[in-house]
């Protein structure tokens, strides 16, 4: 196989037939990624991310034929590895995902992606003062600004509805230039 | 250690988890199986949810507190006194169970929370009034007075009634102001009329009327702030199932 043509949706087919080496180019693929997300998602906890993720690719490929082929294989994946972090910091205190912009429909909710100055400034200022945030709007930022998946496959991986994944982005926003300053006295270097 | 661990020991391990048999995919009638069962368990979910919701509307229809809301406010408050609230909180329960398995598929977690609530709350409420109209409620009724309905029987031996204040009866004498009504029960009741009640059905009420009122009850009297006349008793389908049932048996004995 010629990895570098396949998708990942292909390469997941070749893996729900039985082709273990198939499963490799996608953990190939992901492994880096994954490691982000998790020890942004950590922040606390930096040890543990290599083992955490070794442990979602293993429960993917345990469910692998559970994915849908004609979706993308990136949301299905994260989800996954989202399930593996949650299940970290669980052990350590309860956790509470439940908020109630997810009760009623939001009109900011229309995806609008940042100008590109605006989105790398954003980013900067999220890498700084990530760890101060509550992880309900943590993710959000991780997810889009890092792993750079859209509304609709964060709203997949966290299981919320579209609209709250923008309410939240831009809660996320307001709270982590706040943070900033707090840490900083101003919310950029 | 070689190369290849070095550059991507977790690629390497992950595959040698797999190759060597540690872990191991599931098949895919494992997944089949799951959702069935999912499906199934919002089936169940669903049917109990309507039978509790059609229930409400039984009770609420054979007690005749749907009619109390016409009295205004004063038979709104009634009508709320007369819900089979544990009933209500019981179907609150499996409609927010019924909304966490559906949350789980994209059509639902897609969009707020409250539209696929309501739809969950609609289809059981709408479901429940659609399947009070049919003769289940009245069967099992009828079997349960007559003792042949273990465990469900119960729901049905227990009837709620009317609030205290909240009556109906046939009228035995009717004078200006002033009725006399004899309720299901048996008991007499003075019906003293408010110049400013409502008569949802006309004021002309002569004995005889089969008649609800609704008031301020004080031992056998009641101070009314609404009078309605009646064709028959909401609870009159019961009786005209029993008599239908009874003459069927009387038949096939013949037979």
């Amino acid at each position: 196989m010629r990895e570098t043509q396949k998708t990942d949706e292909e390469i997941a087919r070749f893996v729900q037939s039985g082709d273990i080496e198939a499963f490799g180019l996608l953990v190939k693929r992901y492994e880096a990624k994954l490691k982000r997300y998790g020890r942004r998602f950590l922040s606390g906890d930096q040890a543990g991310v290599e083992d955490v993720v070794q442990e979602a690719f293993l429960k993917a490929y345990e469910n692998i034929r559970s994915f849908d082929s004609s979706k993308k294989f990136s949301p299905w994946l994260y989800r996954i590895a989202h399930n593996e972090f949650v299940n970290v910091l669980r052990k350590k205190k309860p956790l509470l995902f439940f908020g109630t912009d997810i009760f009623f429909p939001h009109p900011i909710a229309k995806e609008q992606a940042d100008k590109e100055a605006n989105f790398q400034e954003t980013r900067k200022l999220i890498d700084k003062c990530l760890k101060g945030l509550d992880l309900k709007y943590k993710e959000p930022l991780i997810l889009y600004y890092f792993e750079e998946l859209d509304y609709k496959e964060i709203a997949d991986i966290l299981r919320i509805p579209i609209s709250t994944v923008g309410v939240r982005l831009k809660r996320g926003k307001e709270l982590i230039k706040n943070v900033c300053e707090k840490s900083n006295g101003t919310p950029y270097e | 250690m070689n190369n290849k661990l070095e550059k991507n020991p977790l690629r390497s391990r992950v595959v040698e988890k797999i190759k060597s048999g540690e872990i191991k995919m599931r098949p895919k009638s494992y997944f089949i199986l799951k959702g069935g069962l999912v499906i199934f368990g919002i089936f169940i979910i669903f049917i109990i949810s309507l039978f509790i919701a059609s229930l409400v509307a039984f009770y609420l229809r054979a007690s005749g507190a749907l009619l109390l809301p016409i009295f205004g406010l004063g038979g709104l408050k009634f009508f709320l006194f007369s819900l089979p609230w544990i009933l209500i909180l019981v179907s609150l329960f499996f409609v927010i169970v019924l909304e966490m398995f559906v949350r789980n598929f994209s059509f639902a977690y897609h969009r707020p929370l409250i539209y696929s609530f309501l739809i969950v709350a609609l289809l059981i409420v709408g479901g429940g009034v659609v399947v009070a109209k049919t003769s289940l409620h009245t069967a099992l009724y009828n079997s349960a007075q007559e003792g042949h309905l273990p465990f469900v029987g119960a729901f049905y031996q227990n009837q709620k009634a009317l609030p205290p204040g909240a009556d109906i009866g046939i009228v035995s004498t009717s004078s200006e102001g002033i009725i006399e009504i004899k309720t299901q029960k048996g008991q007499n009741l003075k019906v003293i009329i408010s110049p400013k009640a409502s008569f949802p059905n006309g004021k002309n009420i002569e004995a005889g009327d089969k008649v609800m009122v609704a008031g301020e009850k004080e031992d056998s009297t009641i101070k009314a702030f609404g009078v309605r006349k009646m064709e028959e008793f909401p609870d009159d389908f019961l009786r005209r199932a029993k008599i239908r049932k009874l003459e069927r048996e009387q038949i096939e004995k013949g037979d």
